[in-house]
């Protein structure tokens, strides 16, 4: 049989975290099948990773309904409610659950990846009869959970979502040939799902494969880190603190606040240079010119930045976070306000790591910042370290389906 | 065979049409069933322009 294995990757468009991880993965997917082609349903701001890599974006991307504009109309001042912001998308995302549907019923796959891809994961449980390929789900949480100014009324609808999760799994164990989690059962967090409901990690431990973490780079591979930075452009003595907030354009807030506070940290650390990255959604014209602080609209492979930096000032995002925790670099990260995986899970994993100072984006002033960078900037630091070996591990048990 | 089943056999064969029933839709199939409600107008779509006109 002359037939080539062919994958299709879902990648969720939510921040640009997941496709760095999941272009890891692919590489090692291939690694160990050579011949599997893999496809990529993707929209921006995933596409802009998977294109500079080479990868191979399926025409039917262009179909997708937009979901990080989606969540940018939600969003307030540094101000993220995704929960709610994920109820009210459903539309957008039953939208895209078809145009999936489309795509795998005029070509053939033998096996479907989904990193978050909830639209998949969450309409194939409600039509089990529509999988028709090996299914693969990963995620770096599980559970949804309510913000505590939302009262009994988001407790109640959390619960009652994670219940329903729980439901699907149980009704349907054959619709996930693989549930992983990126990470490690201790990151997982403590709470239950809900009143009478499950705790949180003995049900995770019971439904996945953990993976480890999945940086998608290996921090050794920089090498000498004097090196690094002046491969990067930066120069000896200089104090570079690289300023970054995600693919989304809802980091527009912290940014402002961040360059507001820089002629104060200039002052107190004469030696900074300030490099920030707006991301694609935002305009970097719109920073003022100033000696020692940039702009850049995209910066590609990112986490060498990231991993020569003296200072990181980012959200509360996994990945990032992650990365400069992998680098063991010092960071102040921010957790968008409402945002429960950015406020809950993220913050236990660092926890857990020891890793970051976190900042709140409430009483953070420009003079609080800027004295925080400066006492923070080119520290040393104790993290947890982070396993390397993630994507191969996440690539050993999908290969197992091929 | 509920009443309210037999009744709407029957008009889906008086007109030519085809019955479906989904079961717990309620009021709201579209909602409560979307993908299967999807496929049904785009299998319906599909069966039209089969048609010779």
């Amino acid at each position: 049989m002359s037939r080539r294995r062919r994958a299709l990757f879902v990648s969720s468009p939510i921040g640009l975290g997941h496709a760095q991880r999941d272009v890891a993965i692919a590489r090692e997917l291939r690694q160990l099948v050579p011949d599997l082609e893999i496809d990529w349903l993707a929209q921006h701001p995933v596409t802009k990773v998977l294109e500079a890599e080479g990868e191979r974006v399926h025409p039917m991307s262009a179909e997708l309904a937009n979901e990080s504009g989606h969540m940018e109309s939600e969003s307030a001042e540094h101000d993220l409610h995704c929960f709610q912001a994920w109820r009210r998308m459903d539309e957008i995302l039953l939208a895209n659950f078809m145009v999936f549907h489309d795509v795998v019923r005029e070509e053939s796959y033998d096996l479907w990846i989904g990193d978050e891809a909830w639209e998949l994961d969450y309409y194939l449980h409600e039509n089990p009869e529509e999988k028709r390929a090996a299914y693969v789900w990963l995620t770096d949480f599980v559970g949804w959970l309510p913000m505590p100014d939302g009262g009994e009324r988001e407790a109640f609808l959390t619960a009652d979502y994670n219940a329903e999760m729980i439901e699907h799994i149980a009704r349907f164990p054959r619709v996930r040939d693989r549930a992983l989690y990126v990470g490690n059962a201790d990151d997982v967090v403590g709470e239950a799902f809900g009143p009478d409901l499950p705790l949180i990690r003995d049900w995770t431990e019971q439904h996945f494969d953990f993976a480890g973490y999945v940086t998608g780079f290996d921090p050794a591979e920089f090498g000498d880190r004097e090196k690094l930075r002046s491969e990067l452009g930066y120069r000896p003595g200089e104090q570079v603190c690289v300023v970054t907030v995600g693919g989304s354009g809802v980091g527009g807030h912290l940014l402002r606040r961040i360059v507001d506070a820089f002629p104060e940290a200039k002052e107190l650390v004469p030696e900074l240079r300030m490099v920030v990255v707006a991301g694609p959604r935002i305009d970097p014209a719109a920073f003022p010119g100033l000696d020692g602080l940039e702009a850049h609209a995209y910066v590609h492979n990112l986490y060498r930045h990231l991993g020569a930096c003296d200072l990181a000032v980012v959200q509360g995002g996994l990945t990032t976070a992650m990365e400069l925790t992998a680098n063991r670099r010092p960071f102040l990260y921010f957790p968008l306000r409402h945002h429960f995986e950015q406020n809950f899970h993220v913050r236990h994993r660092l926890g857990r790591y020891g890793a970051g100072r976190e900042m709140d984006f409430e009483t953070a002033t420009p003079t609080v910042i800027a004295q925080a960078i400066a006492e923070e900037i080119g520290s040393e630091v104790d993290y947890a370290p982070v396993e390397t070996d993630g994507a191969a591990k996440a690539a050993a048990r999908i290969a197992e389906l091929l | 065979m509920s009443v309210l089943r037999e009744r709407a056999e029957a008009v889906a064969a008086l007109t030519g049409g085809t019955f479906v029933g989904l079961e717990g839709a309620g009021h709201l199939p579209q909602a409560r069933h979307p993908v299967k409600v999807n496929l049904l107008i785009r299998d319906f779509v599909a069966s039209l322009e089969k048609r010779t006109p």
